[in-house]
């Protein structure tokens, strides 16, 4: 299993502040929900906290799942334990938020913007948005898509494949099984095949860390 | 309670879903309103009516439902009803933030303000009972923060509604007509008492304290309400587990209006310090200060008034934790406790405060949203220039570039009403877009105004048949309608219907009720049309355009997201074809890519032209490499690219598109014979060839006029090789230019004082201004060129010595020679070529006046026969004649300069030479002329008289014995043996000849200007080439394969093919007889003409430069990678739109 550099011991208890960052329509909102059912289950203080309406049009989309009897929307700084990332510069942008023993696990991949935006502010390059993450947390773990079986899936429900990590990385406080049989009670009937397989699919990375390995090795780009 | 309604609007959007999903139960009845007035006069009806009701809206909702508000305190309601206004701190989704709770101040109204999602379902069903205790509407504030969160709620069994409905009949209560309304304002005081009894009650005033906190201290207290109570009590929480506290009281107020003094006044009894706690506005602390003055408290009150909290934005965590700590350690905070709280972050998601600056990713349109469409073709045929008001919804996503679809946005249907003012005032026709939910929300007023006043606007309707931007919620456009049952979704998962929406039955398509409204209002002309077809939608915008008035477009295409979730068969897929994507066929320097930096007003022009004018074809796929101009053109400029750019405004980039190929687009723009105007598609058409050279004139001088002149050429770094050029006339000066730019050191000799050859010495300035000749000269000098004026080869240098000191030469020597016959009484004084009377005049060795008065002949029938006849005429000859050998017809002079000259009394005499002439002592020549045999039936006078007689049938060379003595080949016209690819002079014995190029007329007989411009290029290519072969230079540093060959053979009907021999070609121009061919511009140019002609070009080819999809689609779907457009497959939703618009026909349909 990779730890990712730093290798911070993760909790096994449930985080108290997670965060869900990506873009409108990679899911964000739907991941959230979801996860945030399940733990539920466990922890019945859970508060889910989203931002939404103009930003799901491929604006940024943040989420947060947090637990205490008196837990806002509001995520406080250096509070979050688990970020989430479905996109990279967008992991970036909540990276403030996440605790000095906190990690993030976000999806290796950057969604282009407009070429107008472009122009005014260029996006940060990818080793950029690393070395920053890596700033703000040193337990970071970047996943890769792959060009086989994994891509399709990743591309599929890219989310479940990172619960599916994350859960394998005892990062959510569940065992793997109790994850995934609470996030196939949630899951729509149209995406309940697709789902599982990437959850299953991240999961599965634990057994590929030369695939992780090498994510990281680039981060020195 | 027994009814719903609304009207969604995030962050209230969710509360109408949910109801809508509980409805299908039968336990509500429930509907989405047209509009937030009638959401809430249909909810206060039912609660008339005994039936407990509740309608949801947001913040600015209930600013439409303000006019039924502000009076229903007045009538009361029968059965509780309580107002859902979602107000949104910070603007997240919002234009602005205001505080609805002094709303409900102004209109006598109850106020409850709860803190998080289990109170506001508490609340809710206290307010019912508030509502019918009190006979007011209870209005529910609630906030993005408390909308938007999800958290367990105990939810009360559900309680049926009471007895039927039944409305009362009593008129006088519900009737407040002024005598009634006295009354009833009076009786709303005792109902707010009631009010303030409930708001006192401890499930609504509840105090709170964190868990660890020091004891014996006086307390700190707090004061808050809504969403920030929620956060203030988090923050205690987590600061009480860090650092012991003092001791601290909270109250947290649920009914915020009427003001519950009691609790209040019980909290500030037991200390002397108070913080209130709020956004929006600072309506508690101004309460709690009143209520403070009145029974004499005298303690510290902090908040929003004293600058401790911010007057604006959303409360967050950071801003609330300092002015906590600040609150319980005055001491520690020093001086900084006297200033102000800063800012909040306002909404705006700007976390990441490292060292790396994480851009701004605001939304933008969806793939395959039909609204890209509508705009699009908005942009591409009415251009930049019309205002467009805007509106609220998906739509407004149309703001800034690539659509600018949005210069004003202000409220629901507030863009019919500026366009109708504005176009009325400025007299310009404005645009109005709207959404079909909003147009049935308050468009149609704005349009009935619009046509009531006759006003000049475009109102285009975008129907998606849905209200997206808020979760899919139907419209009276949707299927089935705002009636239609909702589906089957639960209330637990109704919050997220931008996930799972709610499907809707289906029924009749109802997209024609739009048009059919606005006919109803009085538009005369409607049209509906597809977005997604961009076509058709390019043909309605300028069909719709066109006309004046009050105008109608109904663009109606379904939410793609909305109809892929609800439909499970799988989308279309467009695939980038990379073969035809970016592909040019003018194979230049920059491989592929032009280098002119094309912007989005050119890919719109391109995209224009695609709709307007799609190849002849029609079949985009068999779009040609090249233009037919741009083959045509000796200089292979790529004429597409600036018309197109001239048309777009970009005349900086139609500059630089001409400068690719040559240094002197002002001369050309004056001489050039133009043969792409000859081969332009649009030649055999009504409206005739696109004026290609008078565009490339309006460029230079739109640039000139602006900066005063063109910008100059940038020198290069020498490479330290020396070569010469002789001959500074077009062809020599467009070699040294070339070599110049690659780094030669070029030395040009010319046997004038002054560069130009026969640009400057022989064509009239009328037809050439000299100051633009000369600034184009100098540019090209500036380049760091050796000029040598006053060097005549053979007389003042020689080849053998060029040769010598250079590594290369080129001969660029004119055929300077006018030619006079051998006949019977020549020569005679008076009697010389039309070349040396142009090359006086232009000299200025002869006046033009010095013609006044004389009777002239010219004989020829090319340019420099009518440049003489015109001379004469503007010297005020007193009569002109061109005697020619065929017809008029058969001249190979410009036609418009032969009506120009036989407007100003021309006399032409056909068929005939002149066979001898005689002399008289007062000079005055008797022409006697024969018939030619070349013209049938010709009836010539037989003899003229004139004062002046000149002759342009030709041209000769002037060369140098030494050439001859060098052994070089000479063809029978004077011009030297050579590859006409590269003027290259293969066969000589001579030493160094083997460097030896020639250019220009040297290198195939007499040639135009344009001609010969391409011929030094090729020279200069040529020469260059041989010296990197050689090993002069390491390697070619003139790319020129364009011009490795000799261009196109132009076909007499106008077709372009490949190459023809070279012999071909020289006998092809070889009629052109004369140096200039060129039309007579009149001095000032009709700019708009030649503007609307820029824009009625074809665009006829593919273009290298063009990044359409991904600049004026701005589509998530299209990203570029690795220089070319790339679909992202996931996010395609098939809507072709890119596929239509693809001026290179790049993108194409592929399975899935």
């Amino acid at each position: 299993m990779s730890s990712g550099e730093g290798g911070g011991a993760i909790s096994p208890s449930i985080p108290q502040n997670i965060l869900v960052a990506g873009t409108g329509g990679q899911g964000v909102i739907s991941l959230t929900r979801m996860l945030g059912e399940v733990l539920h289950t466990s922890d019945s203080s859970v508060t889910l906290g989203q931002l939404h309406g103009m930003s799901q049009r491929g604006g940024t989309v943040c989420a947060s799942i947090r637990s205490g009897s008196e837990a806002s929307t509001h995520v406080p700084p250096h509070s979050v334990e688990l970020l989430i990332g479905l996109e990279l510069m967008e992991t970036c942008r909540q990276a403030e938020l996440v605790a000095e023993k906190g990690a993030i696990i976000s999806l290796d991949f950057r969604r282009s913007r407009s070429p107008f935006l472009e122009q005014a502010q260029p996006s940060p390059s990818r080793g950029a948005l690393i070395s920053e993450l890596r700033g703000f947390c040193p337990t970071l773990h970047l996943l890769a898509l792959p060009g086989n079986e994994w891509d399709v899936v990743l591309r599929t429900d890219p989310g479940m494949a990172l619960l599916g990590w994350a859960a394998g990385n005892e990062m959510l406080g569940l065992s793997v099984q109790e994850l995934r049989e609470g996030v196939s009670e949630q899951l729509s009937s149209k995406r309940w095949e697709s789902g599982l397989r990437a959850f299953d699919a991240g999961e599965e990375f634990l057994h590929e860390a030369h695939l992780w390995e090498n994510a990281e090795a680039e981060v020195s780009e | 309670m027994g009814f719903a309604s609304g009207y969604p609007g995030t962050p209230a959007s969710e509360i109408g879903d949910g109801f809508a999903a509980i409805a299908q139960s039968g336990e509500v009845v429930q509907e989405y309103s047209v509009n937030e007035k009638i959401a809430l006069e249909v909810a206060h009806a039912a609660a008339l009516s005994g039936v407990r009701s509740i309608t949801s809206m947001k913040h600015l909702g209930l600013n439409v439902a303000a006019d039924p508000a502000a009076t229903m305190p007045y009538v009361g309601v029968g059965a509780g009803l309580l107002i859902v206004s979602a107000g949104d701190p910070g603007c997240h989704t919002s234009p602005n933030e205001q505080d609805q709770r002094q709303l409900a101040k102004a209109w006598h109204m109850p106020c409850i303000d709860p803190d998080t999602p289990q109170a506001a379902h508490d609340m809710a069903r206290d307010a019912f009972a508030l509502s019918e205790a009190c006979n007011l509407p209870v209005l529910m504030r609630v906030t993005t923060r408390i909308c938007h969160a999800r958290a367990p709620v105990r939810i009360d069994p559900p309680r049926k509604s009471g007895a039927p409905a039944d409305f009362p009949r009593e008129a006088s209560r519900l009737c407040p007509l002024p005598s009634n309304a006295r009354r009833m304002r009076g009786e709303i005081e005792g109902r707010l008492a009631t009010a303030q009894e409930w708001a006192e009650r401890p499930s609504f005033a509840r105090t709170w304290s964190p868990q660890s906190q020091t004891e014996g201290e006086e307390p700190l207290l707090l004061i808050s309400s809504g969403a920030p109570a929620w956060l203030l009590r988090d923050n205690l929480e987590q600061l009480s587990q860090n650092r012991q506290l003092p001791p601290i009281v909270l109250l947290t107020l649920g009914v915020v209006h009427p003001f519950p003094d009691a609790p209040v006044l019980d909290l500030l009894a037991g200390s002397s310090k108070l913080l209130v706690v709020e956004e929006g506005s600072p309506f508690l602390e101004e309460e709690v200060r009143l209520l403070a003055q009145i029974h004499g408290w005298e303690g510290e009150i902090h908040g929003m008034l004293d600058g401790w909290l911010p007057s604006h934005g959303e409360l967050d965590a950071p801003t609330l934790v300092a002015t906590l700590d600040r609150y319980f350690s005055p001491n520690k905070i020093g001086s900084e406790g006297n200033g102000r709280a800063s800012d909040p972050q306002n909404g705006a998601i700007t976390h990441n405060s490292g060292k790396l600056e994480v851009p701004m990713r605001p939304p933008i349109l969806c793939a395959g949203c039909p609204h890209r469409g509508s705009y699009l073709a908005m942009r591409m045929i009415l251009g930049p220039k019309p205002l467009c008001f805007n509106d609220i919804g998906c739509y407004t996503l149309g703001y800034g570039p690539p659509f600018d679809a949005a210069q004003s946005v202000l409220s629901m249907g507030s863009s019919l009403s500026q366009a109708s003012v504005v176009s009325r005032l400025t007299g310009e026709r404005t645009v109005a877009f709207v959404g079909d939910s909003t147009f049935y929300h308050a468009g149609m007023p704005g349009l009935a105004n619009i046509v009531e006043q006759n006003d000049d606007v475009l109102v285009v309707v975008l129907d998606n048949r849905t209200t997206a931007m808020t979760g899919f919620q139907p419209s009276p456009t949707s299927e089935g309608g705002l009636s239609g049952e909702k589906g089957t979704q639960d209330l637990v998962s109704a919050d997220d219907v931008m996930e799972e929406p709610i499907p809707l039955v289906t029924g009749l398509s109802q997209e024609q009720n739009i048009a059919d409204v606005c006919r109803a209002l009085g538009v005369a002309q409607v049209e509906v049309v597809e977005a997604l077809n961009l076509p058709a939608m390019a043909a309605a915008f300028r069909n719709a355009w066109s006309s004046s008035g009050p105008t109608v477009l109904v663009a109606t295409d379904p939410c793609p997201i909305y109809e892929n979730r609800m439909n499970s068969s799988p989308l279309p897929l467009f695939q980038v074809d990379s073969g035809r994507c970016r592909h040019c066929a003018h194979s230049c320097a920059s491989n592929l890519h032009c280098g002119v930096d094309i912007r989005v007003p050119y890919e719109q022009e391109l995209v224009r032209r695609r709709q307007e004018s799609p190849p002849p074809t029609e079949d985009l796929l068999t779009i040609p490499d090249q233009t037919p101009c741009a083959t045509a053109c000796p200089l292979n400029i790529c004429i597409q690219g600036y018309v197109g750019l001239a048309a777009a405004g970009d005349f900086d980039g139609s500059l630089a598109t001409i400068h690719q190929r040559t240094p002197f687009p002002a001369v050309l723009s004056h001489v050039c014979h133009h043969p792409c105007e000859t081969v332009c598609v649009k030649a055999g058409s009504a409206d005739g060839s696109i004026p290609i050279n008078q565009i490339k004139r309006l460029t230079v001088d739109s640039v000139i006029a602006r900066d005063g002149g063109l910008p100059p050429l940038t020198p290069v770094d020498s490479n330290g090789v020396s070569v010469a050029v002789i001959g500074a006339g077009p062809a020599g000066l467009a070699a040294a230019h070339d070599l110049a730019a690659a780094g030669y050191r070029v030395n040009l000799h010319d046997r004038d004082e002054r560069a130009g050859g026969l640009l400057a010495h022989a064509i009239p300035p009328a037809r050439l201004p000299r100051d633009k000749l000369e600034m184009e000269i100098k540019r090209v000098l500036d380049l760091g060129i050796a000029f040598h004026g006053g060097s005549q080869l053979g007389v003042d240098t020689s080849l053998s010595d060029l040769l010598t000191k250079n590594a290369g030469v080129i001969l660029a020597l004119g055929a300077s020679k006018g030619m006079v016959p051998d006949i019977e009484g020549l020569p005679a004084a008076g009697i010389e070529s039309a070349l040396e009377l142009l090359r006086r005049l232009a000299r200025g060795e002869q006046q033009l006046e010095s013609l006044e008065g004389l009777d002239v002949v010219v004989v020829g029938g090319g340019d420099a026969a009518i440049d003489a006849v015109r001379s004469s005429q503007l010297g005020g000859a007193r009569s002109t004649t061109l005697v020619y050998r065929r017809r008029r017809e058969d001249m190979p002079a410009a036609s418009e300069e032969i009506e120009i000259a036989m407007g100003d009394g021309l006399e032409f005499i056909s068929g005939s030479i002149v066979e001898r002439v005689s002399t008289d002592a007062d000079e005055l020549h008797t022409l006697y002329l024969a018939d030619s045999s070349l013209v049938e039936g010709t009836q010539s006078p037989k003899q003229l008289q004139c004062n002046r007689l000149f002759f342009a049938i030709g041209q000769s060379f002037d060369l140098p014995s030494e050439l001859e003595n060098l052994g070089l080949a000479v063809n029978s016209d004077g011009s030297l043996v050579c590859n006409h690819s590269d003027g290259h002079v293969s066969s000589s014995s001579a030493t160094g000849s083997d460097r030896l190029f020639v250019a220009g007329d040297l290198c195939g007989g007499p040639r135009t200007v344009v001609e010969a411009l391409a011929s030094g290029r090729r020279a200069a290519a040529g020469l260059d080439r041989l010296l990197s072969t050689s090993g002069v230079v390491d390697e070619p540093l003139i790319q020129l394969d364009f011009l490795d060959s000799e261009g196109p053979v132009l076909h007499s009907n106008g077709s372009v093919d490949a190459l023809g021999e070279p012999d071909d070609r020289g006998r092809q121009h070889s009629t052109v007889e004369v140096h200039t061919p060129a039309h007579q511009y009149p001095a000032e140019l009709d700019s708009v003409a030649l503007m609307a002609a820029a824009h009625a070009c074809h665009f006829c080819s593919s273009c290298a430069n063009c990044s359409a999809c991904l600049e004026i689609l701005d589509c998530p779907a299209i990203e570029e990678v690795n220089g070319s457009a790339h679909i992202i497959e996931d996010l395609c939703t098939g809507c072709r739109v890119c596929a239509d618009l693809c001026p290179n026909g790049a993108i194409v349909e592929v399975t899935r």
